[in-house]
């Protein structure tokens, strides 16, 4: 379980985050959305233990911030938008050191495999794509997490926008490899862009709007016309498909 | 069965046919290297007598002993010792500011530790005789440490922030401690006398010619721990190649790995300063060399500048002692003739690459 309890997070003076109160259970995807600059990142920093905050965080029932570094690392793996590498590794080398973390389990081929890259290992990483080093990363971290859920419980994937340089193909594809792993047991917390994705794939949503918490509850309770016109300032039509989640059709900016 | 981790070396890495062979092949050079230099110089020492000398102690007429105990075999020391501590501090603070451009001589801890050994020579006499008698001959490596760590530890808090080290504001910084440090040591050349304006001289120019054994007795303590301790920092140092917050996610302890490799390049670049002078570009090349060979894999990587830097360094000083023989050419010029170009190539080829 994943529990915040009137988190704050201020950064130089600045209160980025207040008041923001939230359990994502493990076995569901919990996506976090909101325009630019609500706070999306920072409550994902926050739970990843990378920001100093008020209140609490626990994760597993462990204060994320008096956690150390190395059993945080064997309970919840890390996306974040973008990783610059500085010396000249191999797609290989980049996943090893997800590997090297000791979940166990898998190899590196079958990992690459997973998000489409398979053959990639021997290739210079910095000759990928933007999109294909995102996914190597994605290897990575699924190399450091190893399975969803062990006997000490479950485990997590903080995940910031993992699909936003992807193309639609690999969008769904890793979208589903993020299910896949909730529904094995383990917790997935993402921030997402496309609310369409959310929609089709969160089980929760948490919708931000200038550093609070809007709304939190199943996708069809946050991505209504309401909540979002407030959020994001522009008129939306919604749409139900047959299947699962919903359609979102941009109508009239209400501030154009 | 629970498998055995194998040795870093011995793993199978695609893409990295070369390896599993540095090693081994690195450490046949330097042996290579390190006797025919004990061979090479004035007085022409048989490697046969040589041998006989160091087994039986009687190989070798009464100055040709003299010659191989007190001049050559510290030489050589020394040579290994200080080519060793600068890759290793090259390649240490290379992951650090995670760049392949960072070196201790050109970002200016090279100058810091100068500074250092510069203010002892001159004001050392200044001490409190107590204080003085108990530092003793470590004196001038200590202040060069102090020097070293003052340095790296300001590159880096003015250099980087959030996480991110800003290369320009690096390179920029370390011209500033650079011309500070001269300028200091310009004020101490006029209060020097002749016989500490003749120690000064050495600093500017890098030389192994002052080798002794309690300059060797300096390296042992100095840079010998950072070598063997280096690799352990490998794996911390391979995660921050992505980024501090990444490393942190993959549960290493950042500010840990951070301060050890800050203390470990102020050690044996200061050290290596304190006992040789400035000698350049050993920390860049050599690294750099190795990448290409072998990848930037940090547990391979710092063990295996370690021998490729003394095996180039000695190689350099055999160079400086016999090109203009009888005379002799500080080794900093031989370092800085084949450093400087290859540091341009270097440039070049990273033209273009995202990071600088």
């Amino acid at each position: 379980m994943l529990q915040a309890e009137n988190l704050a997070v201020s950064l130089g003076g600045r209160r980025l985050l207040s008041g923001i109160s939230l359990e994502a259970g493990p076995g569901r995807l919990t996506a976090i959305v909101g325009p630019n600059g609500s706070g999306k990142t920072t409550l994902l920093r926050a739970m990843t233990g990378d920001l100093r905050y008020e209140g609490r965080i626990r994760l597993n029932g462990q204060e994320v911030a008096e956690a150390h570094p190395r059993a945080l690392a064997a309970l919840r793996a890390v996306l974040t938008q973008e990783t610059q590498v500085a010396f000249p590794f191999t797609v290989e080398e980049i996943v090893m050191l997800g590997l090297e973390q000791g979940q166990g389990g898998s190899d590196a081929a079958s990992l690459l495999a997973q998000v489409d890259l398979p053959g990639f290992g021997p290739r210079p990483y910095h000759e990928l794509s933007g999109g294909e080093q995102q996914r190597a990363h994605l290897a990575r971290v699924l190399g450091q997490i190893g399975a969803a859920a062990s006997a000490e419980g479950p485990r997590w994937l903080f995940l910031d926008e993992p699909v936003s340089s992807l193309d639609i193909g690999h969008q769904l594809m890793i979208m589903q490899l993020a299910r896949n792993f909730a529904e094995a047991g383990g917790g997935v917390i993402a921030v997402m862009h496309d609310l369409n994705l959310t929609a089709m794939f969160a089980d929760h949503v948490a919708l931000l709007c200038k550093g609070g918490l809007r709304a939190f509850g199943r996708p069809e309770e946050v991505l209504t016309e309401p909540h979002l016109e407030h959020a994001f300032g522009c008129r939306l039509r919604i749409n139900t498909p047959p299947s699962r989640g919903v359609w979102l059709l941009p109508q009239t900016a209400s501030h154009g | 069965m629970v498998a055995l981790p194998l040795p870093v070396a011995a793993q199978r890495r695609p893409g990295r046919p070369l390896a599993r062979l540095a090693t081994p092949g690195l450490l046949v050079l330097l042996i290579a290297v390190s006797v025919i230099s004990v061979g090479t110089g004035a007085a022409g020492l048989s490697l046969s007598q040589i041998a006989s000398d160091l087994v039986s102690g009687a190989g070798l007429s009464q100055r040709d002993h003299v010659i191989l105990f007190d001049i050559r075999l510290p030489r050589l020391m020394i040579g290994l010792l200080v080519g060793a501590g600068l890759a290793v501090s090259g390649a240490l603070m290379q992951g650090l500011f995670r760049n392949p451009l960072a070196d201790p001589g050109i970002v200016g801890v090279g100058a810091g530790s100068g500074l250092g050994a510069v203010l002892a020579i001159v004001l050392g006499g200044l001490l409190p005789a107590g204080l003085l008698s108990a530092v003793g001959a470590q004196l001038i490596p200590v202040a060069a440490f102090a020097g070293g760590w003052v340095t790296v530890i300001l590159l880096y808090r003015v250099a980087t922030q959030g996480g991110r080290t800003s290369v320009p504001t690096m390179l920029l910084a370390g011209i500033a401690v650079g011309a500070f440090s001269g300028a200091i040591t310009g004020m101490l050349v006029y209060i020097a006398n002749d016989q500490q304006l003749r120690d000064l001289t050495f600093w500017g120019l890098g030389s192994l010619a002052g080798a002794s054994w309690s300059k060797v007795g300096s390296g042992v303590v100095f840079i010998l721990p950072v070598l063997l301790l280096a690799p352990f920092l490998g794996r911390g140092l391979n995660a921050l190649a992505l980024g501090e917050a990444q490393a942190a996610h993959m549960g290493v302890q950042v500010q840990l790995v951070k301060r050890l490799a800050i203390l470990a390049v102020a050690a044996s670049a200061g050290a290596s300063v304190a006992v040789a002078g400035g000698i350049g570009f050993i920390g860049i090349v050599v690294p750099h060399l190795l990448r290409l060979l072998t990848g930037p894999d940090h547990r391979l990587l710092l063990p295996n500048a370690a021998l490729l830097g003394a095996t180039l360094l000695v190689l350099a000083d055999m160079l400086a002692r016999t090109l203009v023989a009888p005379a002799e050419m500080p080794i900093g010029i031989v370092t800085a003739t084949i450093g400087a170009p290859v540091f341009l190539w270097i440039l070049l080829r990273r033209r273009g690459i995202a990071g600088f």
